[in-house]
């Protein structure tokens, strides 16, 4: 925990949670576990916005929720991607990958 | 998209329905979170405490993170509602006799509404139950041919061969169809030869009438269209649902049998879908014929060749494309060609002349004919103003009940605002309370209105045996739309006044206010009791106006019933003998005729029996024209007179004045010229001041000595202006209807005591034939049932907004009274008299009804302008029914308030200081 985090811009909440979870199911702790992981502690997920995002996406049917038991044999609520969401999450990458390329182009602008 | 709305709705309902689980999930949820981020700090080597702290921390607000996330479930506004109906069910129940007032009062006003449109969506709004009804278009007949029908000069009826012309010449329909109701007929059914003979309604239809319509049969077939080509050939009949439901309790085995109609075996082929009434809408319909069975059914009445009767009404069904105004400009000119192909000279020209006045009628036919609608649909339209009064009524009296239970709830209110609660928050927990009540009494409104609108149907029906209304009362689509609106509307009336003057609370004085009540006076939201007074006042001034309405139609009907009409109708009754299919025809009918009225005036209490064509209130009608000698006319119709054939005695008999000359005699049977009495108009019309005595009056080539002149006297109904109208000697046998004897009889006492001594001396002369007698009085009763009806009604829906005014008046005096408890303490105190206490509570009430009775005479006098066309023999303004509304309005006033005024004088100053 040494350099700054950044926070996250609007709206990539959901696109990050629909990418960790198009890797396994996952429960919310460890959605925000693997993506401060995975950022290499750049990205800190914040806690109070995770869960009204889980739901909101669960009730666009992006996502569905199961009851399941965890590594440390606790009940926990596994969230996984459905057919619908890795269709959004593909345009959203897509539509991701060509915000920063051009933010990126304008940005080299000398 | 539909995947994604489906999961979307699912994941609402279950949020909402299984709410307590829900949320425990979240619980849960979170509470593993955190647990897990503790955990991972203590690997880091914090202390349990320290990690679950830091966890904690990071989390931030678990509270605010729930809200969050239910507001992400996107039901908390549902959620919110649920929660008020839950709380409106608990408030209701724990009043139960104040809601069990307003769910009645309000199924009251939704069912009364609900009924009379019922009524109104079957018989004016509702198109036939066919496929496309928007291409059907009826095709009529200019008024001008239409002289000698059925009908009424201005109806849809045409002859049959007009239709064929017609239909044979079209350019705009697919296809047109005729029919015409079959006359009374005998059917018998079942084997044995002495079955006995029933009298159901059948329609002649063209073989085409189903397939132009688009009814396929529910069982067996419908009319092939060669089944109708050949007259006399193919006996078969198409039932209706409902008549193989009555007849033949819905046996398959009924298709093939058959059933002998006028002694003709008939088979039946098939039964149309249930649902299907046929093409005239409120008119019963058993069975159909095919039209060219007409002749062997009904033998000499020659209607398929006779352009002079015009008995069928048609229908065409557009052609795709093609528009209403379209078929109507060809249509029309066909029709006009057809008809004057058949005419000449001043037929010609008078038909021509018609022509421009009323062109032919070329309307369109989605809802079907219907002359009940002409009859009905005025009165029912004037029903539906009442009812909707009836609602306001109802919607002011729930809404100050809803107020005075808000007002009770205040310092509730009071608490919640101050604690934060929004306006609209409490505005929505008050309407969902409104909404619950308005929900339940309108599915209890819907039960009464399928009852009340039933009950209406058979009382108008049971004054008219010969044709009740059938009409489908079963509620359908619009008719629940409706109500729903009505529903709707309501809530918006009733519990949106209230619950905007309920949370308009100053929350200071309201505050300070609540521990003290010092004079009584309700304090919190300062205007409400004036709010309250002001519904009483439209309550009464909507009672009032249905008073006025209602007391003129009363004085109307009163008239309708006991007026003068000319002829002695206390003392009357008519006799009708069915000669049809009986050996009575020519020259044996008229002798049938003349032994009836020697044989009934031979009955003791009799007076005098005449015999007639037509006679009285018979509903028969014919029309000719006139040439009298020195009378030049200026057009055609000046020479239009409605001609009756009667018998000697016959003004004698009625109890009709003479004003000159004398009756017709038995001489006037035999001797030419032959005699007529012509009516007071007809003599003013073409003598003026000459004297008509011994002038000729001639029709068609007969002339008729003119032997005396009749005081004018209704004989088809009260309402008509006379007419020009001639009494003929009844001397030729092969004019006039045919099939009917009929006799008028005057009778000493009571007529119906003499009903059964009539028919057993007709059977005397002859036991086989169809006998019908009623005194004079009831038949004019049958012509004025919708008159009769509309009275009824109204009247009930007076006596029901009365009741309602008196308790709201009741109501606001008894809560104005209780909330002055201490001032009348007080005033008691200082020496009032028990007796001043209740003259004060009372003047208040009846200021109350006056000031309600003067809103209400202007508006209803305004408002009775528009039944003007229902009122006989009473003016816009009519003052005994006037004052008689007025008075019962503030008899009612003084006693709904005198209970509480009593009580208020009861009140001791010991009493009131027990409320401080």
């Amino acid at each position: 925990m040494t350099e700054a985090r950044l926070d996250l811009p609007q709206g990539t909440l959901d696109l990050l949670i629909l990418k960790a979870l198009s890797l396994e199911p996952m429960h919310g702790w460890g959605i925000s576990e693997r993506i401060q992981q995975v950022s290499r502690e750049t990205l800190q997920i914040p806690q109070g916005s995770l869960y009204p995002a889980l739901h909101r996406l669960e009730r666009r049917g992006w996502i569905t929720a199961s009851w399941g038991v965890s590594d440390n044999n606790r009940r926990a609520k596994y969230y996984e991607l459905a057919r619908a969401g890795r269709k959004r999450l593909e345009t959203e990458a897509k539509d991701w990958e060509r915000l920063t390329t051009a933010v990126a182009l304008v940005l080299r602008m000398s | 998209m539909l995947s994604r709305a489906l999961s979307d709705i699912r994941y609402r309902l279950r949020a909402l329905f299984s709410r307590a689980s829900v949320e425990q999930e979240l619980d849960d949820e979170l509470r593993f979170h955190v647990e897990h981020e503790a955990a991972k700090h203590e690997r880091q080597g914090m202390s349990p405490e320290a990690a679950l702290r830091r966890a904690r921390l990071e989390f931030g607000g678990i509270e605010q993170t729930k809200e969050t996330s239910r507001d992400a479930r996107g039901t908390a506004r549902l959620e919110s509602i649920a929660r008020d109906l839950r709380y409106a069910a608990r408030s209701l129940k724990s009043r139960p006799a104040s809601t069990v007032t307003v769910i009645a009062t309000l199924a009251l006003g939704i069912g009364a509404n609900t009924a009379i449109f019922t009524l109104v969506d079957a018989l004016m709004l509702r198109p036939l139950p066919v496929p496309h009804p928007e291409q059907l278009v009826i095709v009529g007949d200019p008024a001008a041919v239409n002289e000698n029908n059925v009908g009424s000069p201005t109806t849809d009826y045409v002859s049959f061969l007009l239709y064929r012309d017609v239909r044979a010449r079209n350019t705009v329909f697919g296809d047109m169809y005729a029919s015409g109701w079959s006359g009374p007929i005998d059917v018998k059914i079942g084997p044995s030869a002495n079955a006995t003979a029933e009298q159901p309604h059948a329609r002649f239809v063209t073989g085409n009438f189903f397939s132009v319509l688009g009814v396929s049969a529910y069982a067996g077939r419908t009319f092939a269209a060669a089944e109708d080509e050949t007259p006399g050939q193919d006996p078969v009949a198409v039932l209706t649902y409902d008549y193989w439901q009555r007849r033949f309790s819905g046996s398959r085995a009924a298709i093939g049998s058959v059933m002998r109609v006028n002694d003709v075996t008939v088979t039946i082929i098939g039964i149309t879908p249930p649902g299907f009434g046929g093409d005239v809408v409120g008119q019963p319909v058993d069975f159909w014929l095919p039209m060219m069975m007409d002749p062997v059914i009904q033998p000499g009445m020659n209607l398929l060749d006779d352009r002079a009767w015009s008995w069928v009404v048609m229908m065409g069904r557009l052609r795709p494309g093609v528009t209403l105004e379209k078929a109507r400009l060809e249509v029309s000119a066909i029709e006009a060609n057809a008809i004057r192909e058949h005419l000449s000279g001043r037929d010609l020209s008078q038909f021509e002349d018609g022509l421009e006045d009323t062109p032919i009628h070329v309307v369109s036919g989605a809802r079907g004919f219907s002359e009940r609608r002409a009859e009905y649909g005025k009165a029912l339209w004037v029903l539906m103003a009442a009812v909707g009064l009836v609602i306001l009524v109802v919607c002011a009296n729930v809404s100050s009940l809803m107020l005075a239970r808000t007002v009770a709830r205040s310092r509730e209110m009071t608490v919640r605002m101050t604690l934060g609660a929004g306006r609209g928050r409490l505005m929505q927990q008050m309407l969902v309370e409104g909404a619950l009540l308005a929900i339940v009494s309108s599915v209890l409104g819907l039960f009464a209105a399928a009852w009340g609108s039933r009950v209406l149907l058979t009382t108008v029906s049971g004054s008219n045996t010969a044709s009740p209304i059938a009409i489908d009362t079963a509620p359908d689509a619009r008719v629940l739309a409706f109500t729903a609106t009505l529903t709707l509307v309501c809530v918006l009336l009733f519990g949106l006044l209230p619950a905007f003057r309920a949370t308009r609370v100053d929350l200071a004085t309201s505050l300070r206010s609540q521990g003290r009540n010092l004079m009584g006076a309700a304090r919190v939201g300062g205007g409400r009791i004036p709010f309250g007074r002001a519904l009483v006042v439209a309550q009464i001034a909507l009672a009032m106006l249905l008073l006025i309405a209602g007391g003129l139609l009363v004085r109307s009907m009163q008239q309708l019933l006991h007026s003068d009409i000319g002829v002695d109708r206390d003392h009357l009754v008519a006799v009708r003998v069915r000669t049809a299919r009986s050996p009575y025809v020519g020259a044996r009918l008229a002798q049938f005729r003349r032994d009836l009225a020697d044989r009934v005036s031979r009955v003791p209490g009799v007076d005098a029996a005449a015999f007639a064509d037509h006679g009285l209130f018979s509903g028969g009608l014919s029309g000719y024209y006139v040439n009298v000698s020195g009378f030049v006319p200026q057009a055609d119709s000046e020479r239009r007179v409605s001609v009756d054939r009667v018998g000697p005695n016959f003004f004698h008999a009625i109890g009709a004045r003479l004003i000159r000359g004398r009756d017709i005699d038995r001489q006037d049977l035999e001797t030419r010229p032959l005699g007529t009495v012509i009516n007071e108009t007809m003599a003013k019309r073409y003598f003026g001041a000459r004297d008509p005595l011994g002038a000729t009056a001639t029709l068609g080539s007969v002339p008729y000595t003119i032997v005396g002149v009749v005081r004018d006297f209704q004989s088809r109904n009260v309402r008509g202006r006379p007419r020009r109208e001639m009494y003929v000697a009844f001397n030729d046998p092969t004019t006039g209807e045919s099939g009917q004897a009929k006799l008028s009889v005057h009778v000493r006492g009571d007529p119906s005591r003499l009903v059964e001594p009539i028919r057993h001396a007709i059977e005397e002369v002859d036991p086989t034939l169809p006998i019908v007698v009623d005194p004079v009085n009831d038949l004019v009763r049958g012509t004025v049932s919708q008159d009769m009806l509309l009275v009824q009604v109204t009247m009930f829906f007076c006596i029901a907004t009365l009741i309602l005014a008196a308790l709201g008046l009741y109501g606001v005096t008894a809560y104005s009274t209780s909330q002055r408890t201490s001032e009348f303490g007080l005033r008691a105190a200082l020496g009032a008299e028990p007796g001043e206490v209740t003259r004060m509570v009372l003047g208040e009430a009846v200021r109350v009804a006056i000031m309600g009775v003067v809103i209400g005479v202007p508006a209803g006098i305004a408002a009775t302008r528009l039944i003007r066309a229902q009122l006989f023999g009473v003016g816009a303004i009519d003052l005994p029914s006037l004052s008689i509304a007025i008075v019962v309005l503030v008899t009612t006033a003084v006693v709904a308030s005198y209970l509480p005024a009593r009580r208020a004088a009861k009140v001791g100053p010991l009493e009131a200081l027990r409320l401080e």
